[in-house]
């Protein structure tokens, strides 16, 4: 089965402000993309429109080679999951609950949930390091914890594709390192293609296999880490002097940001 | 807490425990009242033998339809409130706090002023208007709190607050410009009561809220999802539109056929939802056909309160709900502030 998720010629904007414009982009099968750039770049729509949530003005959206907005619903949460920024639930649905949600486009026609979805959600859970806190109610859990849970519900949908929105905004160091740990190991073991919005370019460049340099709607550079990570792309994208080290343990680009001296140039 | 997921015996030994706890409401609701039944006099009339004429004319022509019409309204109005809550993403929605059933009162007030329920389509002609008002009504309520394609909880309220004395104002005025002796009729409507239907019109609004009911619980995973979320709903394999409308569309039907014939009880829609979640948990399979159940059994309490409380005189049982369900709405505002004020 074709993995790849890709975007042909898209064209989208708001009233206000044009933002793609003929952009054509493919997340190939088993790939782990990182997509960077400055604030207002349109990463967030960017995955907006890779998940079917806002539709292309123009151009398609493809899912494994069908057209995204001719996949039924449930077909399509089989097929690529997303995990928020953020999420709040309504009520006090306990965490196994919120992981079984993900059964939804598994279930059959009684819509109720079998033990082997049970085992499973339970399963997802155990690969975020949840397992323990099944029982608890999600809104009493820390972000850090509520993330890995939105993590296990997406693992849940047993998606092809994986799709995150800076899932590590509001997480502590550890639990930054733990979440791009448990992405890089589902990415190796499980084949599962990934595309992350991500603000920490170390980070990104340490655990994504790609990297995708958004600026103002425009794909500024795509490419391995080292080949995006440069100082001269960089100072184009977030308008920011930085040096490019190597990180001395995985020999990837370590970026060192330093104030701008110059004028200009910043956007 | 619950570490499992919904399995068939949690939730039928759940129904079972409350079906025997709506059938206990009903009992005491035939056993109390002005006139005292023994039990061996309502044995007696049960199986027909023996018994004083006037004893069984109470049992069946009184008090059984009576208990039966409270007991379909507390269902209705819980399975209506649990589903509003999901669907408008508001723990605080309840069709009457929403004014949804106000909308419905306005609706079956017209259809008897304007004389349609005197036209061909009989007796239905009420809750059909009935219908048409509170649906109406929650279109109106989404569209205006909608801003910006964020539904904002506080606004709706507000909305709903609004619309709610509005209808009533309404309703007065327009009983009171027809024909002021009516004002007691309107009196009706603004104070939900309890009374004595025939098996027919009972068997009518049985049908209504139990099919209202059925198609709610047919998407009650759907309403699981809505409350983690539209976006993530969406993402899950729901479709947000669609449930949203015919929930929307079932939960108002359901409410316009109580609304039509018992006026309006505050506040039922909102209380038994939340006694049930906190009892049940939030997922929608069971805690539909729970808080339909609670709130049956409820309200059969409630109404037998509201006949015996100050026996010979009768509290209408709206009153009564709203005297509850009012500090029970500040309780439930101080626990989900930050749910409601959020977006």
């Amino acid at each position: 089965m074709n993995e790849s998720l890709s975007m042909e010629l898209v064209r989208f904007g708001y009233p206000s402000r044009p933002l793609f414009c003929d952009l054509s982009l493919v997340l190939p099968g088993g790939e782990f993309v990182g997509v960077l750039g400055p604030n207002g770049a349109g990463k967030t729509t960017l995955l907006k429109l890779l998940s079917g949530t806002e539709r292309p003005q123009s151009g398609a959206v493809l899912a494994g080679g069908r057209a995204l907005r001719d996949l039924p619903a449930r077909e399509r949460a089989r097929l690529l999951a997303v995990v928020p920024q953020e999420s709040h639930v309504l009520f006090p649905f306990s965490v196994l609950e919120v992981v079984l949600m993900g059964r939804f486009p598994h279930l059959g026609i009684l819509g109720m949930e079998r033990s082997g979805d049970e085992r499973r959600a339970l399963e997802c859970l155990a690969e975020v390091g949840m397992d323990q806190a099944a029982g608890r109610a999600l809104n009493t859990l820390s972000s850090g914890e509520r993330q890995r849970v939105l993590i296990a519900r997406a693992l849940a949908q047993e998606p092809r594709i994986l799709l995150l929105d800076e899932p590590t905004t509001f997480l502590d160091l550890k639990h930054q390192l733990r979440i791009y740990e448990i992405l890089s190991k589902l990415n190796r073991e499980r084949r599962l293609s990934i595309l992350t919005i991500s603000h920490d370019l170390n980070l990104a460049a340490r655990y994504c296999r790609q990297l995708w340099l958004l600026q103002d709607g425009r794909l500024l550079a795509r490419g391995a880490p080292e080949e995006v990570l440069t100082p001269e792309l960089i100072r184009l994208a977030y308008g920011a002097d930085v040096e490019v080290a190597r990180d001395p343990r995985f020999g990837t680009p370590f970026i060192i940001p330093y104030p701008f001296q110059e004028a200009g140039g910043a956007s | 807490m619950r570490s499992r997921r919904l399995t068939p015996k949690r939730f039928f030994a759940t129904l079972l425990l409350l079906l025997a706890c709506l059938a206990a409401s009903l009992l005491l609701a035939l056993a109390v009242g002005s006139a005292r039944l023994s039990p061996s006099a309502m044995l007696a009339a049960v199986f027909g033998q023996g018994e004083p004429e006037e004893t069984s004319t109470i049992l069946w022509q009184v008090r059984l339809p009576r208990a039966l019409l409270a007991a379909l309204a507390g269902a209705a109005l819980s399975c209506a409130g649990t589903a509003f809550q999901a669907v408008l993403r508001n723990p605080l929605a309840d069709p009457y706090i929403l004014g949804i059933s106000g909308g419905a009162a306005l609706g079956a007030i017209s259809s008897s002023l304007s004389g349609v329920d005197r036209g061909g389509m009989g007796w239905l002609a009420r809750p059909l208007c009935a219908f048409a008002g509170a649906g109406l009504t929650v279109l109106a309520i989404l569209a205006l709190s909608r801003w910006r394609g964020v539904v904002a909880s506080t606004s709706m309220l507000l909305i709903g607050w609004v619309f709610n004395s509005f209808f009533l104002a309404m309703i007065l005025f327009l009983e009171t410009a027809v024909d002021f002796a009516k004002v007691r009729g309107a009196i009706f409507w603004l104070v939900g009561t309890l009374a004595p239907e025939s098996y027919a019109v009972l068997a009518g609004i049985g049908v209504a809220v139990a099919s209202g009911a059925g198609v709610l619980w047919l998407f009650a995973r759907e309403l699981d999802l809505i409350c983690a979320g539209e976006e993530t709903a969406r993402h899950l394999g729901c479709d947000v539109q669609r449930t949203r409308l015919v929930g929307i569309l079932a939960a108002s039907l359901i409410t316009a056929a109580v609304v039509s014939f018992c006026g309006l009880i505050g506040f039922v829609g909102l209380i038994v939802p939340h006694s049930a979640r906190y009892l049940f948990g939030p997922d929608h399979r069971l805690l539909l056909p729970a808080s339909a159940l609670l709130g049956a059994a409820g309200l059969v309490v409630a109404d037998t309160l509201s006949r015996t409380l100050l026996a010979p005189t009768e509290i209408p049982v709206g009153v009564l709900t709203v005297l509850i369900g009012g500090p029970a709405f500040v309780l439930l505002y101080r626990r989900h502030r930050a749910e409601v004020s959020l977006e």
